[in-house]
């Protein structure tokens, strides 16, 4: 607001009359002072007429100095311009209008002269606070991290995971803007007089295929809000825009086109996000843990993105709700299904297929969904000779069911299950006798979540959520040696976790809201050893890890703080048997002396941490933001792997005796910036990791069942640091993203013996330390038909460990090794495109389908998995592994009623 | 467990059809770092003790790099923690360091060796107890199956290296090296291990090497290394063959092993 002080003098231009020119000038200000004294009441009869409606105070201020001569004085900072009035006056004077202008307003008003000084009203004024659900208008969907702003303010709220929003504000009139990427922003005006439930419904922009939306959004891919470095937000829709291998959407491969996260080769499973093992990602689904993720070994991920809803993962700011895990948390949300209407999907690829129904069972009120998939390409097995495998697919189902109770209370149930059959029987070849061989390698993973949603009060949400989560493999071997009885054994691993998680959000003022709450969750971990000869359970261990944070954000003008604290707590608790060893020798079973035993649920070891987590952010303007944050996490349960790549059969170990909880810490700086018209987002993010106690295998490491585990196991300790950019691109017929990370990761093993040092006690490169990562995801709209996508990705190869000499024992030849992973495999690099054609449906039926087609490694590059070297009849042989060499074909039919 | 790494391995091919494995033997040039490799093994039999002194050889030579200009010391300690040189007179033939009088090392004593090299290099094998010797009760003959019944320590977990050679009109034929702990069967007072294939006519000999760990963790080493398969081996971080030798000058692990074992043996002719 600008305020107009000045007033003209006019100096005389004949000086020499100075004593005349002095006592006119004094005779001058005498008449003005008087004319001053009258102008109240004079000036105060200018009449006004004005026929406003949700405008702002700043424009009606602005009328009102036109009319008149009055001019208004006031501290933007005090009083908010852009506060929405509604005014309808014909020729009243100017204290009829500030009367009716600020009545029911925390502004009073003070008419001095031909001034009107605006200030906020002693008296407190009455605060409202507005809360509800966003959805989408035709699927009843919640919509998260939808923003409801005041419009054209910078105060606004975005809704939560649950999709539930509150906002408070004073007494007044306000127009809010509620806006979702793929939504028509919605303009809604209220007048806050006092509490206000409002469901606020979005319409999809585009109501082709919903899930083939492509519309630009302000906030689409905008770093600047959010408080929290790195993290990074995708939603099915565009998860499915990425070209597919074999045309399958694949959340996993998504997460991987993202900067900072890399992985040990194309096809393996699991992530790893800024430097961290992939056992330090927490995978939620519907907040329930995921052990694996991965269906036939890494080959394809195991959530099916029809029933997604949207994936957001943090890999910088993590708040501090999460924990368990040190590096990232990736949190996906499956759809509630369709409370309006009945609604079907799926499609028909090469390897699977899958389906999916939603609908309401009472329509606002209950709604469920159900979605599975299933591979086939085993039936094909049998054409072919040379394959041994007997059973050999895949399956899930997503299920849930939601209940909008009342306005108060909404319940959900959610259940996952995955599975992987593999059965193969082969005939030993050469065996004499006709001995065969079969063997088992199938897991499952199943979790149900209940989560019940409550307002306590218009400011005060809770979300209850009880989970649990089994995840289970086999690996059985059957034996049949010359028609005797089949020879069986069966190691069977499960980890069961059953967890409680009581999580409140108190928004207390559109700038601060916090959140608190507890979690426990309790571990089981159970092997057993089965079969023909045996049947035992091996140190069952069970752990309770418990939880309490707090949290706050707050923003100021410039500057946005989001700072938490936990407070995470574990115990290993018996029955168990603890071995002693001499503490003068490495842990090896030879250096046992003794055994300590722990009774039943006696606790054997506790750990406790404190975790501090906090981000900053200063906005420049509303398109430029920097930000910093430190975070610092503890995971007490570790995979134990002694590859290169994860598999299913991988132990997973809680801290206990001998094996400490991990520690990370982060630094991270980042700065974010949009073009004008938010048609392009950039971001450049480092970072700075350290871990402590790292578990990593000694050399030559025993795999198997073993009760003394620490004995094979050496603590590490390491660090990690990068720098990310990443831009993206959101308006125009093309769309896409370009990131760019330049990471370092190294690890140094921590023992006080040198017989059990790596590489001598020396930092040595992480299997999947790749320090350029290049990603480039573009899609082009064809036509209302017809649409392109193409993804590339060059990354440096990963490091490997090489032989440097040979030597000779017992008439064999045997060869040595240079220091872990001092060496690399070559760089590598892929293409993919992608077609989607969607044709005209018929608009009398709500039938839509679309075609998907493309190539996966478009110019057949062979990327190294590995490079490696064995002695053969005593001749080196060294070889090139490469997963998948060839370009993949891929077509699949997409249907939705 | 082996075996079924195998298997996962090639799943993971069969299952997308698009793996490939490239020959790249003729275009990498490997780096070679010399060093050291000491090998063998002491048992409770009264003997000539023997040490194996060599150097490594680039990857692709197949020639064998003997090392003859070593001074060897073989210390024991008894149960009153003296130390005593039992020997550091060696004859050396080809590599291989012949001790030159027989020694009858205890039972319940610990022996290890000091390796002195030209340059001054001091490399030490660990100080490892000669444990009692395995008895073999038996080996019976089923089909083509032998089991070899052996008596147990129940109150220790034990570490076995066992040796069966199969010979025909005395000729050997067929070897087989495994390494074994009891950490599965601790219960029982009798534990078996059984080799197929035998046939009529056939002689076993049985071996069975009662081991400390660093020596079973050294051949359980060796056995890993053994694999040719580069499918197989890409999954696994390579180990070098290493057991209780380490450089003392520079505190360092080197490679190879000087194990101590009590060892007991049977032959039969099927």
């Amino acid at each position: 607001m600008k305020i107009n002080f000045f007033r003209v003098i006019l100096w005389p231009k004949n000086s020499h009359r100075k004593t005349i020119f002095l006592m006119k000038l004094s005779f001058f200000f005498y008449i003005t002072f008087c004319f001053q004294l009258l102008a109240f009441h004079s000036f105060s009869q200018d009449n006004i007429t004005l026929s406003e409606e949700n405008s702002s105070l700043k424009s009606i201020i602005h009328k009102i100095e036109e009319q008149t001569s009055y001019n208004f004085i006031l501290n933007n900072d005090v009083i908010d311009v852009d506060q929405i009035y509604s005014i309808k006056v014909i020729e009243k004077d100017v204290t009829e209008t500030m009367a009716l202008l600020f009545e029911n307003s925390s502004i009073s008003y003070n008419i001095k002269k031909n001034h009107i000084i605006l200030s906020k009203s002693n008296i407190q004024a009455d605060n409202y606070t507005i809360n509800g659900t966003v959805t989408d208008a035709n699927t009843g969907e919640t919509l998260l991290g939808a923003s409801i702003s005041i419009k054209d303010s910078k105060q606004g709220v975005f809704t939560n995971e649950y999709g539930f929003y509150a906002i408070t504000l004073p007494k007044g009139t306000y127009l809010f803007e509620i806006s979702y990427l793929g939504y028509t922003t919605k303009e809604v005006s209220i007048e806050l007089k006092n509490n206000i439930k409002l469901k606020i419904e979005l319409q999809p922009s585009l109501s082709e295929l919903s899930e083939i939306v492509i519309t630009s959004n302000q906030h689409a891919k905008s770093q600047v809000q959010s408080i929290l470095g790195g993290t990074i937000r995708l939603t099915a829709s565009e998860i499915k825009k990425l070209p597919a291998f074999f045309g399958e959407p694949d959340i996993a491969r998504a997460v991987l086109t993202q900067p900072g996260i890399s992985s040990v080769g194309e096809g393996t499973s699991g992530f790893n996000a800024r430097g961290g093992n992939i056992d330090q990602n927490l995978i939620l689904l519907d907040e329930a843990p995921l052990y694996n993720t991965s269906h036939l070994f890494g080959l394809f991920s195991i959530f099916n993105a029809d029933a997604v809803k949207v994936v957001k993962l943090y890999k910088g700011g993590i708040p501090a709700r999460f924990g368990g895990r040190a590096s990232s948390v990736l949190e996906i949300q499956q759809i509630n299904g369709n409370s309006k209407r009945f609604k079907g999907e799926g499609g028909l690829g090469l390897l699977f297929s899958r389906f999916t129904i939603e609908g309401p069972i009472k329509k606002d009120k209950v709604s469920f969904l159900a979605s599975g998939r299933r591979s086939y390409f085993d039936l094909f097995f049998p054409l072919i000779n040379d394959i041994p495998a007997d059973k050999f697919h895949f399956y899930d189902l997503n299920t849930k069911l939601t209940w909008n109770i009342n306005k108060n209370n909404t319940l959900y149930a959610s259940g996952f299950f995955a599975a992987d059959v593999i059965k193969i029987d082969q005939e030993e070849e050469g065996g004499e006798g006709g001995s065969d061989v079969g063997i088992d390698l199938g897991w499952t993973n199943a979790t149900a979540t209940v989560r019940w949603n409550h307002i306590f009060s218009s400011k005060l949400f809770a979300n209850i959520t009880g989970i649990y989560s089994k995840y289970k493999f086999n690996i059985g071997i059957r034996e049949d040696f010359n028609e005797e009885e089949d020879f069986v054994t069966t190691l069977e691993r499960s980890i069961e976790n059953w967890i409680f998680k009581p999580d409140f959000t108190y928004f207390s003022s559109p700038d601060m809201q916090m959140r608190f709450g507890l979690s426990g969750n309790l571990y089981q971990f159970i092997p057993k050893l089965r079969g023909t000869e045996i049947n035992e359970v091996y140190d069952k261990e069970k752990a309770l890890e418990l939880g309490a944070y707090y949290s706050v954000e707050k923003q100021w003008d410039r500057l946005s703080l989001d700072a938490g604290l936990r407070f995470s707590w574990f115990a290993n608790y018996g029955e168990d048997t603890i071995a002693i060893y001499n503490p003068d020798f490495p842990q090896t079973p030879s250096t046992i002396t003794g055994f300590r035993n722990v009774k039943n649920n006696e606790i054997s070891k506790s750990y406790f941490g404190v975790e501090p987590r906090m981000s900053l952010k200063y906005d420049f303007n509303d398109r430029k933001a920097f930000k910093i944050g430190y975070n610092r996490m503890f995971q007490y349960i570790h995979l134990i792997t002694s590859q290169t790549i994860a598999l299913p059969n991988d132990v997973w170990k809680p801290s206990g005796q001998y094996i400490e909880p991990l520690e990370v810490n982060q630094f991270s700086a980042g700065y974010a910036y949009d073009t004008k018209d938010k048609g392009y987002n950039f971001s450049l993010e480092g970072y700075y990791k350290t871990f402590d106690n790292i578990v990593e295998y000694k050399n030559g490491a025993r795999l198997g069942i073993n009760n003394n585990l620490e004995t094979e196991l050496v603590p590490a300790k390491g660090f990690s640091y990068g720098l990310e950019l990443a831009a993206y691109k959101n308006k125009g017929r093309v769309t896409g993203n370009a990131n760019y990370t330049y990471s370092v990761t190294k690890r140094k093993t921590k023992s006080a013996f040198s017989s059990e040092q790596i590489n001598n006690g020396a930092y040595f490169s992480s299997d999947y330390d790749r320090p350029h990562l290049f990603n480039l995801t573009a899609n082009y709209k064809l036509s209302k038909k017809w649409e392109v996508g193409a993804f590339f990705t060059y990354q440096t190869g990963r490091p490997t460990t090489q032989p440097n000499g040979r030597f000779t024992f017992n008439g064999e030849s045997y060869l040595t090794y240079a220091d872990r992973n001092s060496f690399r495999i070559p760089d590598t690099h892929r293409a993919d495109i992608s077609f989607t054609y969607t044709p005209t449906g018929n608009p009398k039926t709500n039938w839509k389908s679309s075609w998907s087609f493309g190539l996966y490694n478009v110019y057949g590059h062979k990327n190294a998995f590995s490079i490696n070297s064995v002695l053969e009849d005593n001749e080196l042989e060294t070889g090139q592994i490469s997963l998948i060499g060839a370009p993949i074909p891929f077509i699949s039919y997409n249907f939705k009623f | 467990m082996k075996r079924l790494y195998i298997y996962i391995t090639i799943l993971v091919s069969l299952s997308i059809l698009t793996s490939c494995l490239d020959d790249l033997t003729q275009d990498f040039d490997f780096e070679f770092e010399e060093q050291v490799f000491i090998s063998g093994l002491l048992t409770n039999e009264t003997d000539f003790v023997s040490v194996q002194i060599q150097k490594t050889v680039p990857v692709t030579d197949t020639t064998f790099s003997t090392v003859n200009d070593v001074q060897i010391f073989l210390y024991s300690r008894d149960a009153s923690n003296t130390v005593l040189l039992v020997t550091d007179s060696f004859t050396t033939d080809n590599g291989d360091y012949m001790s030159s009088e027989m020694i009858t090392p205890i039972t319940g004593n610990t022996y290890w060796i000091e390796a002195v090299l030209q340059d001054q290099t001091v490399l030490t094998s660990e100080e490892e107890i000669l444990k009692p010797s395995i008895p073999i009760i038996s080996m019976v003959k089923t089909g083509d199956i032998v089991r070899v019944t052996v008596t147990d320590q129940i109150e220790d977990e034990n570490f076995y290296l066992v040796q069966f050679e199969v010979l025909k009109d005395g000729i050997l034929i067929d070897e087989f090296l495994g390494v074994f702990n009891d950490s599965f069967v601790t219960d029982n007072l009798e534990e078996f291990i059984e080799i197929d294939g035998i046939r009529e006519g056939d002689t076993v000999r049985a071996s069975i090497y009662n081991i400390n760990f660093n020596t079973f963790q050294f051949y359980a080493n060796l056995l890993n290394n053994l694999d040719d398969d580069l499918v197989l081996s890409s999954l696994f971080t390579p180990t070098n063959i290493v057991g209780n030798i380490t450089n003392t000058t520079i505190n360092e692990q080197a490679l190879g092993n000087f194990g101590i074992a009590g060892f007991s043996s049977m032959t039969k002719d099927f």
